[in-house]
């Protein structure tokens, strides 16, 4: 692994068993995610875009051992410098490397205890791994989650209160200050800001944005939103049905998109602006296919406007047109797609 | 943002769960009290002997149907607690029992007497009774006697102790069974919950009253009542758990679809630290209304059985035969006292609904807030 890379993902598969019938015999297999590959440096902040239901949480928990990999690898550089397949580590191995990954997650309301206090909720993490951290007393573990709440913006009286008495941007506050309590390598952020107010979304994100650039955290950013990622993240992938599409410096992605399915996300952008949207717009037709019986051929083609009949039968690869710039299409040398509006 | 715990200042910052928990208790005054009455009963349990003020079994046919008896406090102006001596004799003009008292005659009721020997906590023999009146304990008789002369007072004093303790380890042990075996069925889930169902079901099928019965009858024959119920309890509680049982395996599935149980596991927290500390607090608000509904239960249990003649047997004493003596028309009209026994099963079981109602709400705040 080249120097400076915190994450190394080779070709990370997870396909569920669907078991059906009286016996729960297993009768197909859900393709939640197939096949992806990206790199992550230290520090850097990757995003992954996609609709719901493109294997973006799957991926998430596959990456942080929730679930068993059906295939691949995914390579991290320790803080000791030592370099260890996440997928195929021992448990007991993994153990002590939990620490330096923590996940941000969706529902701010399901992902906190109810019944624990903000001040065990944060301190959850410094106990278990209190040793490493250097907090060994309560007292010290009480001084830092007040730091903690200060650095999220939150008064450090809130360590007393149990979640239900904050609003959804608070706890997702309070969700962050537990994730940073671990002092991480890796934060994996899975849809942070999705179920808050619009009001707020901002705010937590420019909070995550800081505290990564910081802490020098590397930051895998989940979204469906691509207005989300474009003032957060250095690049980003276009995930479909559980396949990468698409790979690109953030700008470059917005300004000139090279795949339809990205050109069609970009397209379905809301814009404040009523003259633009006279433009011949892209349409985004139609269901995501199921993942259990996908298309064949290239994944988007029944959505897509330019397909094929290659599209129809032979999945495209994902090929590197410039560096740092990958495309899974077989038509980009001929298409000219439109980006978003440079406002 | 916080908007409620900054009512109990700044204690609660450094209080533990168990504190906080007593915090929220304590504001529930009925359940305060239904605790105290509860301890109080508990204590008659340990101290039944010491308590009882004359020997609960010793017949005596010619102090039959006395009426309670009241304690004089004064006398002469100074403070000497005594009573009068009864004597009672058949009357054949009114065909009943009457009871003559002596008001010239005193006997001193004292503090701390020499009464029938008993095992003091079962550790040593002692004589010693909390009161009495010395060397005539049948002579006090606090609640009248009954049929038999026998000391009312006495003997409710004993009867709370079986029927407060002879159902305590059935319940418990269902207990721990349901939140055990519900728990590993909730949280391992694939074979061992299909296991852990299945004999759910099949335990759910057996008739229970019927097992009762069948079961008592093939008890060996030298065994005691009270050991005999004893263990039928015992027995029919390794049924009870199921209910229980799958109660809590239920609520572990859902928790552990919960995204902060997911976090923990993430985070590097065991097995153990898991379930302690997110799964098994989010259940003991419903252990705790299970208990408090467990253990009325199993006191109502105990005496309507032994009022109908399944459950004890004379000579055991429990609340329920207390209440089997009073069943004849004549107690209401010439012997309410033989009522007595009917207050504390009513006062226990209230108390034992207001605490849990109180330990539910304080355990589990948020509960009540969704
Ligand atoms: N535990 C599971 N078992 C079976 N299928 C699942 C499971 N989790 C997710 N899926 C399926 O995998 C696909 C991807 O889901 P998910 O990763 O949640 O997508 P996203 O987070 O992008 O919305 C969906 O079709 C979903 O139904
Ligand atoms: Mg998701």
């Amino acid at each position: 692994m080249r120097p400076g890379i915190l994450l190394d993902v080779r070709n990370l598969t997870k396909h569920f068993p669907v078991r059906a019938g009286p016996f729960q015999r297993p009768s197909g297999k859900v393709q939640a995610v197939t096949g992806v590959s990206f790199h992550l440096s230290e520090g850097e902040s990757l995003s992954l875009v996609g609709e719901s239901g493109c294997g973006k949480t799957t991926l998430a928990r596959t990456l942080l051992r929730g679930y068993e990999a059906t295939a691949g690898s995914a390579w991290f550089r320790t803080g000791e410098g030592e370099v260890v397949d996440l997928l195929t580590l021992s448990r007991r191995r993994l153990k002590p490397l939990r620490r330096q990954m923590q996940m941000v997650f969706q529902d701010p309301y399901s992902s906190l205890n109810p019944r624990m206090t903000v001040q065990q909720i944060i301190g959850e993490p410094l106990r278990i791994h209190g040793e490493e951290l250097g907090i060994a007393t309560r007292e010290a573990r009480r001084e830092r989650v007040r730091e903690l709440l200060l650095q999220v913006g939150l008064r450090p009286e809130a360590a007393r209160c149990y979640p239900h008495a904050f609003s959804g941007g608070e706890r997702q506050r309070i969700g962050i200050a537990r994730t940073l309590a671990a002092r991480p390598r890796l934060v994996v952020a899975d849809e942070p800001v999705s179920a808050l107010d619009v009001s707020v979304q901002a705010q937590i994100l420019n909070l995550l944005l800081e505290l990564q650039q910081r802490h020098r955290i590397g930051t895998l950013l989940l979204t469906h939103n691509l207005m989300v990622v474009r003032h957060v993240s250095d690049r980003v992938a276009v995930m479909y049905l559980g396949r990468i599409m698409e790979t690109a410096p953030a700008e470059t992605l917005f300004t000139s998109p090279g795949h339809p399915y990205t050109a069609a996300l970009l397209d379905a952008i809301p814009r404040p602006d009523p003259r633009v949207r006279n433009r011949s717009r892209i349409k985004l037709s139609g269901e995501v296919p199921s993942p259990r019986n996908p298309p064949s051929g290239c994944p988007f083609h029944p959505r897509c406007v330019h397909a094929r009949d290659r599209c129809r039968t032979e999945l495209p690869e994902l090929e590197h047109i410039v560096p740092g710039r990958q495309v899974r299409c077989h038509l980009w040398r001929e298409l000219d797609l439109k980006g978003a509006a440079t406002d | 943002m916080n908007r409620e715990p900054e009512e109990f200042g700044v204690r609660l910052e450094t209080a533990s769960a168990w504190q906080l928990t007593w915090q929220r208790f304590r504001r529930h005054k009925l359940a305060v009290v239904s605790l105290i009455l509860l301890g109080f009963l508990y204590l008659v349990v340990l101290l039944a002997d010491f308590l009882a003020t004359a020997d609960p079994n010793r017949i005596d046919a010619s102090r039959a149907y006395r009426p309670p008896q009241p304690i004089h406090l004064l006398d002469d102006g100074g403070f000497n607690p005594h009573v009068h001596p009864v004597s009672g004799e058949w009357d054949h003009r009114i065909f009943r029992r009457v009871h003559r008292t002596d008001p010239d005659r005193r006997l001193p009721v004292r503090l701390l007497v020499r009464g029938y020997e008993y095992e003091f906590l079962g550790l040593f023999p002692t004589s010693l009774h909390l009161m009495g009146v010395e060397g005539e304990a049948q002579a006090l008789s606090l609640l009248g006697t009954d049929g038999l002369g026998r000391d009312l007072y006495s003997r409710l004093v004993h009867g709370t102790r079986t029927s407060l303790t002879i159902g305590l380890a059935g319940v418990v042990l269902s207990l721990v069974l349901g939140v055990v075996l519900g728990g590993i069925s909730g949280f391992y889930g694939g074979r061992v919950d299909t296991l852990i169902q299945r004999v759910i079901e099949i335990l759910l099928s057996i008739p229970t009253i019927p097992l009762w019965l069948g079961l008592a009858a093939a008890m060996p024959r030298d065994w005691g009542v009270l050991r005999v119920y004893f263990i039928l309890t015992v027995i029919l509680s390794l049924i009870g758990w199921t209910r229980l049982g799958r109660e809590v395996r239920g609520r572990f599935l859902v928790l552990r679809q919960e995204d902060y149980v997911l976090a923990a596991e993430l985070m590097g927290a065991g097995r153990a630290s898991i379930i302690r500390r997110h799964l098994v607090p989010a259940i003991t608000s419903h252990v705790i209304a299970t208990a408090t509904l467990a253990l009325p239960a199993m006191i109502i249990a105990e005496t309507s059985l032994s009022f109908l003649g399944l459950g004890l047997r004379p000579p055991a004493i429990s609340w329920g035969i207390l209440l089997q003596g009073a069943q004849q028309v004549q107690v209401l009209a010439l012997r309410p006292w033989l009522l007595a026994p009917a207050v504390p099963v009513v006062a226990a079981i209230l108390a034992f609904n207001f605490v849990g109602d109180g330990l539910r709400d304080a355990a589990d705040p948020y509960s009540r807030r969704t």
